[in-house]
């Protein structure tokens, strides 16, 4: 490279850093940013740093870890990067492009620069993002590290990331040369790749399955010197020629990591750092045509970018699914129903009615599987056993989840208030309306869940394999049947919180799909929930001491019916609550200036 | 028809638009010209009721926007200069939204006939994403048309469409006009508005200073050339155009009383 490229790249590579910073430091200027940095900090400092005492034991157990156990994490890391790199060689055919941007692809290919000038710079620049990488990486898998330990982590996953962004580029690169050597070449290179990825990967599982083995004989023991003793034991096993020949290469790039020691570390470098060296050398010389699959990737990930800050599908829908709509919608009728049509096709493709289909059908397979796990064993019926508990938990996970991100209602909607505005429909009813699909999907979820794990306890109680102990039937169906009828409000409710947040704090809760990256972002998000949670468990007060009164009352004469009757009740303070929030989102949006709230 | 009276909207320390007044009745077509930042885009945006407006009374079709806006609303279309539509719905979708929200009925023939007149048939299952941005203004266009609104709001309606679609849109504006709608186009091309509307609005610094049918305001300035006028008028020439008085009332709709512009 001359003096003059290398001063372009370096003054590309520099600026865009020293950019890219100020645009974050000029974020802080924001306060919602700002608190949000802050949030997110104390978040991270109070769940990543373990207590004094807590570290402190969690060294004494980590640090009676022996040498050993370095090389066996070496070795499960050889193993895993050997396993990548055979289906890497048999299955990645990338278009032998660059890592550019649209903006560098328009002013350096035009520029007068050689072309190797210009993949050399490709190569290099990614150096900043792995460095950064290789740090989350030594933070993570530090464990007991410390010290020497940890310079000496982040500078092996360093090198491990660099040789293998390298080793891709090079494959790309030579892949695509296959191309230009005439027809028929690359099918044949691609059936002899995969038969030899194939071979690897059955050597190495006959190696592993053969260690297995060789374990069980060999005694294992998860103390520091057992472990120790049967490493040594094992000594035969990881002398194979499996490990010795194939996961050579693998093992001297993983080896400074893994180094024990300082002796270790600078001896294990030159290798490794060859290995990189042959590597960068392998891409640095290609002579493939690089230009038009730049170009074309440089395009595309623009317009994802794009298609991700506009929440606008990355792919678009095939044409047959294009007529695919949740439900015929006519044009006399409630114009709410419009609106909520409009926001099911936001959320996807599918019809009503198939949807509506698997909802159901889950509990019905849910209530036959213990007839045909009767059949299998109890193995099977505690799998299904098991999945029966499983099932309506996720279900309660995802409803907790759903009315947070789901955005199918007015935080998503608002970045099109200019043509929502313009609609003949009341405010209150717009925003009832939009908040309808989140209300179903997240009360479709919950319902078909709960049905699934009542009817999973149903079926197995009467397919009789087994006793059925732990909470009786009649009281899981009594406290499903309260949760059911409790949720549509709480749920409601938690829709008109997220909803007012936005319409009246759109600079903290800005409408549409974009997502803002960061610290700061995350830490505005954390803010969020957390306010969510508290408005919602001051919201749910009246509901518990309606609900709880109901139920002192009425425990003696309704028995297991309180749980339901309790619910409702408690429902009925939190539907008035939704009301008057559903007033108040009706007077935000008449009150919500696109002009000024959407800012420019 | 459309009423507009001591209309005026302020963000922060910035008037936009400062007690503006005028009406469009039905079957006329109003030109609304103005420099870049006179307030002509805020007008239509309060005229459409996305801007709620500081001061002042907006009537569509006899309904006060303020007070009867879903009445208001039914009869009005607002077709913006960046055409704002739904990623996740085809063109069809669009339609078929419209239709329900607006009631239309017939609305399938209808939305087929505006395909046709705007030339969008065949690309009912495209998605805005999949379409030139005049063509997306094209379906604005049918979205705002398809429910047959006595008042039409254009802002810059030709802007990205090929010389034949401009041809059909000016017919289109035209042919609404003469079946009963009131118009409102704003726009910088001068020859179109000389073209298509009947009386011409100069809107600077977000005050009237010039309204009358385009004879008028000629005779008035005693120039030929709309360029000229609106050059004089909104360059601070306007009282030597006018004649010291910025104002024309025209066609019985009544004028408000601008200040007078500074002299040459």
């Amino acid at each position: 490279m001359s003096s003059s490229s290398v001063g372009t790249f370096v003054f590309i590579s520099v600026r865009s850093l020293r950019n890219g910073a100020r645009l974050r430091l000029r974020r802080l200027k924001e306060s919602r940013y700002l608190v949000g940095l802050l949030v997110a900090l104390a978040y991270f400092g109070i769940v990543f740093s373990p207590s004094r005492g807590r570290r402190r034991a969690a060294r004494q157990v980590l640090g009676t870890l022996p040498p050993a156990f370095l090389d066996v994490q070496l070795l499960g890391f050889a193993l895993f990067l050997f396993a990548a790199f055979c289906l890497a060689w048999a299955f990645l055919w990338r278009p032998p492009a660059l890592s550019l941007t649209e903006g560098e692809v328009q002013f350096l290919f035009p520029a007068p620069l050689r072309r190797r000038a210009i993949l050399h710079f490709s190569l290099l620049r990614p150096q900043l993002r792995l460095l950064f990488t290789a740090a989350v990486f030594t933070y993570f898998g530090r464990g007991s590290r410390s010290g020497q330990g940890l310079v000496f982590l982040f500078a092996g996953s360093w090198i491990v990331l660099t040789a293998i962004q390298f080793h891709l580029q090079a494959m790309a690169f030579w892949k695509a040369g296959l191309e230009e050597r005439g027809r028929g070449v690359r099918p044949a290179v691609a059936a002899g790749l995969l038969l030899a990825a194939a071979a690897g990967l059955g050597a190495a599982v006959a190696w592993v399955w053969s260690g297995t083995a060789a374990v069980s004989d060999a005694g294992a023991a998860m103390t520091a010197q057992g472990l120790t003793g049967t490493w040594e034991r094992l000594e035969p096993w990881r002398s194979e020629p499996f490990p010795a020949i194939l996961l050579f290469p693998f093992r001297l790039l993983l080896a400074p990591a893994f180094a024990h020691g300082g002796r270790g570390f600078l001896l294990a470098l030159p290798g490794a750092l060859a290995l990189v060296a042959l590597n960068y050398v392998w891409a640095a010389a290609a002579s493939v045509s690089f230009e038009e699959a730049t170009l074309n990737a440089a395009q595309d990930r623009a317009r994802r970018r794009v298609a991700r800050g506009a929440g606008r599908p990355e792919s678009l829908p095939s044409r047959a699914r294009r007529s695919v709509v949740p439900f015929p919608l006519r044009a006399p009728g409630p114009p709410e129903m419009a609106i909520v049509w409009k926001n099911f096709l936001a959320a996807g493709r599918f019809r009503l009615s198939s949807a509506a289909g698997f909802l159901v059908l889950l509990p019905a397979a849910a209530f036959a599987a213990p007839f045909l796990a009767a059949r299998g064993g109890p193995e099977w019926m505690g799998a299904v056993r098991v999945s029966g508990i499983v099932v309506p938990a996720v279900a309660g996970m995802l409803a907790l989840s759903i009315p947070l991100g789901a955005r199918y209602d007015l935080r998503r909607d608002l970045a099109c208030a200019d043509v929502l505005k313009l609609w003949p429909l009341d405010p209150v009813r717009l925003a009832a309306a939009e908040m309808a699909v989140p209300l179903a999907m997240t009360l479709a979820v919950l319902v078909s869940g709960l049905a699934a794990g009542l009817a999973t306890r149903a079926g197995a109680i009467l397919a009789g394999a087994s006793r059925v102990d732990g909470v009786p039937l009649p009281l899981l169906a009594s406290a499903g049947a309260a949760v059911v009828l409790a949720s549509p409000a709480f749920v409601a409710a938690v829709l008109v919180l997220q909803n007012a947040a936005t319409l009246a704090f759109p600079a903290w809760f800005p409408p549409g799909e974009q997502r803002t990256a960061g610290l700061e972002a995350s830490g505005v998000r954390m803010l969020a929930f957390f306010a969510t949670f508290l408005a919602l468990s001051v919201a749910a007060i009246p509901a518990l001491l309606l609900g709880g009164l109901v139920v002192w009352a009425g425990k003696g004469p309704l028995g297991l019916l309180v749980w339901p009757v309790a619910a409702l009740s408690a429902s009925v303070p939190v539907w008035a609550e939704v009301w008057g929030g559903l007033h108040l989102l009706g007077a935000l949006f008449r009150r919500f200036d696109p002009a000024v709230d959407l800012g420019p | 028809m459309i009423e507009v009276e001591g209309l005026c909207k302020a963000y922060r320390d910035l008037t936009a638009v400062d007690g503006l007044s005028f009406t469009v009745g039905a079957g006329e077509v109003l030109g609304l010209v103005g420099p870049n930042g006179a307030g002509k885009t805020t007008t239509l945006r309060c005229l459409s009721g996305i801007l709620p407006p500081g001061a002042g009374t907006i009537r569509i079709a006899g309904h006060d926007l303020a007070k009867e806006p879903v009445e208001a609303k039914s009869a009005l279309a607002f077709m913006p200069d960046e055409p704002n539509l739904f990623p996740y719905l085809t063109v069809a979708d669009h339609l078929a939204l419209t239709a329900r929200l607006y009631g239309v009925a017939g609305a399938e023939a209808k939305g087929r006939a505006l395909l046709e007149e705007l030339e969008l048939a065949g690309k009912e299952d495209a998605l805005p994403q999949e379409l030139s941005r005049g063509m997306k203004q094209k379906l604005v266009i049918a979205c705002g048309l398809l429910h047959d609104p006595s008042a039409l709001v254009f802002d810059e309606p030709l802007t990205g469409i090929d010389p034949g679609g401009i041809r059909r849109m000016k017919q289109t504006i035209v042919r609404r006009a003469k079946a009963g709608a009131a118009v409102v186009v704003s726009s910088h091309l001068l020859p179109l508005v000389e073209e298509i509307c009947d009386r011409v609005l100069i809107l600077s610094r977000g005050r009237l200073a010039l309204l009358g049918s385009l004879d008028e305001i000629r005779a008035r300035a005693g120039e030929e050339s709309l360029e000229e006028i609106f050059l004089r008028v909104t360059e601070g020439g306007a009282a030597g155009a006018a004649g010291g008085s910025a104002a024309v009332s025209a066609g019985g709709a009544p004028a408000a009383e601008p200040s007078p512009p500074a002299a040459e």
